[in-house]
């Protein structure tokens, strides 16, 4: 594989060490100015067999789950908006790098069940880039998860959250990202456990003076 | 912008600064590990192998020159080489964590436990990879790139070897025991140090963990800064003592050990640092690993190079080892910065 230089590449989003769907690789996100706004590139400096292919997979992931146009590149992607979300470009190349090759890639619907009550979540698309959060199915005086799945919707992609009593979310591009808000919604219900994860991620490599191991 | 005219190489370069000699721009070393997973996939060498293979070692350091553009070329990545030797338990973790002395299971509970046959430890696989990347890499970059090789000081293979907190306890209850504990360890310092000299190494780090956040300044002088003198003494290469944290109350003593340089961290300021040494001793350093080269970008990796550079600081580089997930832009930053600062300085 030719190795890319830096100023081809950008900047880099995200990065995931160690991919366990290809031989323990690392995979970046990489985002650079284009004509047309932000262009995404997924990237490995690995040479390793089947690399090529790989990366192929995570971009045609971060298109179908996520909703990224992709370019003429293969590996590049943009935002149907134009812009750039940076939080969740993150969020859906983590993602993206997870989901197993072996399952079919399909976009995650606007409804989900809620994993902790029997409620049922519905986003609803307000236009101008704004959603709402219904709960549906509530018992007698169960409070609605709505509210704190809006915020985690929020939390996760770093959305606009309306102060009004309504749970409504907007992307700040004022432009519709269903399939990123599907994505969103499943796993703004346990926020806690994406940011345990979160946390884990960023303290592995990082080599502490002998007096703070263990 | 283009970069000032450069008339040596990078290995005469970073002789030069540890020296105290003149310069042509200054060199951009690394003391302690730049090795990241992107650089481990690149060249195909990924840890722990790279940490026990010495063709992996060799070729994981010679990316720091050959794609980030440091003068400098370090292989001993990791801080737990000699303590493997020595019969450490060694947590060997994957490719993106560091390998770890297990210090909560100390080997040794007394001064009278340290025994050690230092030719065993020095043949020891854990040891010979070591020596035998630098032989690698001295064999493939000629004089053009300085080799840095890494031998750890007593009080850190104290910490190793005994656990952190006994160590430290005993320091407070017993200061004879204590000092008899960093006189039976030392010569595992100087023999591993002088092997890697012979193998090929121009300098080595130096790593005594007497840091800012346990050890005060006035223990640096009471346990160390004598037995670093005779290091000083006994090696012979240049040395850099690397001392991570909040360091300059012991900075004037460091000064007075005959070390080559210090490699110091960002908790330090630049400016109030060379003071503190007085240019007794040559300072290298200090950006910032866990804010500023891992998590931010290239524009504030520049400002603290300039800060250093305009200190006087004699070698910019990071102030301990990378993060492995470090950017690869914010690495190469730092060469790109002291090149473009040099040629304003000369336009000027």
């Amino acid at each position: 594989m030719r190795r890319q230089s830096r100023t081809e590449l950008g900047r880099r989003v995200e990065l995931v060490s160690m991919d366990r769907h290809h031989e323990d690789i690392s995979v970046g996100l990489y985002v650079r100015d284009g004509e047309r706004g932000p262009v995404a590139t997924v990237h490995s400096y690995s040479g390793r067999p089947g690399v090529h292919e790989r990366l192929e997979f995570i971009a045609r992931a971060l298109s179908e789950l996520g909703g990224l146009e992709r370019l003429d590149d293969p590996l590049e992607l943009r935002f149907a908006c134009g812009g750039w979300h940076a939080t969740a470009a993150k969020r859906l190349f983590l993602e993206a790098c997870k989901h197993d090759p072996a399952t079919p890639l399909e976009q995650r619907p606007l409804e989900a069940p809620d994993a902790r009550t029997e409620q049922q979540i519905v986003v609803e698309p307000l236009g101008d880039g704004a959603y709402e959060v219904h709960a549906r199915g509530m018992s007698d005086g169960e409070a609605s998860r709505a509210p704190a799945i809006a915020k985690g919707m929020a939390k996760l992609a770093q959305l606009e959250a309306d102060e009004g009593e309504r749970p409504v979310v907007r992307f700040a591009c004022g432009q519709s990202h269903d399939p990123l808000v599907g994505l969103l919604l499943g796993r703004a219900q346990n926020l806690r456990a994406v940011m345990r994860e979160e946390e884990m991620k960023a303290s592995r490599g990082v080599l502490a003076a002998p007096s703070a191991q263990e | 912008m283009t970069s000032a005219q450069e008339t040596m190489t990078s290995r005469e370069r970073v002789l030069a600064a540890l020296n105290g000699d003149p310069v042509d721009r200054t060199p951009v070393v690394n003391p302690t590990s730049i090795a990241t997973v992107e650089l481990m996939d690149m060249v195909d060498a990924p840890f722990p192998d790279a940490n026990r293979e010495p063709e992996l070692m060799a070729r994981l350091a010679e990316c720091g020159h050959t794609e980030l553009g440091f003068d400098s070329v370090m292989p001993v990545f990791s801080i737990i080489q000699d303590s493997s030797a020595l019969g450490c338990k060694i947590q060997w973790e994957q490719k993106d964590n560091w390998p770890t002395v297990k210090m909560t299971e100390p080997i040794y509970d007394s001064a009278d436990d340290i025994e050690y046959d230092i030719e065993a430890l020095l043949a020891h696989p854990d040891t010979q990879c070591v020596t035998e990347a630098i032989r690698i890499l001295r064999d493939r970059l000629g004089d053009d790139v300085a080799v840095i090789g890494k031998t750890m000081g007593p009080w850190s293979l104290a910490y190793h070897t005994f656990g952190v907190e006994p160590f430290l306890l005993l320091s407070l209850d017993d200061p004879e025991k204590t000092k008899e504990v960093l006189q039976r360890l030392k010569r595992i310092t100087i023999d591993f140090g002088v092997m890697q000299v012979e193998a090929g190494a121009d300098a080595l780090t130096l790593p005594d963990h007497a840091t800012g956040d346990l050890v005060s300044g006035e223990y640096y002088h009471r346990y160390l800064e004598e037995l670093h003198q005779e290091f000083a003494e006994a090696i012979p290469a240049p040395l850099i003592l690397h001392i991570c944290g909040r360091t300059v109350d012991r900075m004037p003593y460091i000064a007075n050990t005959g070390m080559a340089a210090f490699h110091y961290d960002s908790k330090n300021d630049p400016a109030e640092s060379m003071e503190a040494v007085g240019g007794r001793i040559r300072l290298v350093g200090n950006v910032n690993n866990p804010e500023t080269l891992f998590a931010r970008g290239p524009e504030e990796v520049r400002a603290e190079v300039i800060q250093n550079l305009e200190a006087g600081v004699q070698m910019v580089g990071p102030e301990c080892a990378c993060p492995l997930q470090t950017p690869l832009e914010n690495l190469r930053a730092i060469p790109e910065t002291v090149r473009e600062w040099h040629a304003i300085q000369e336009s000027e």
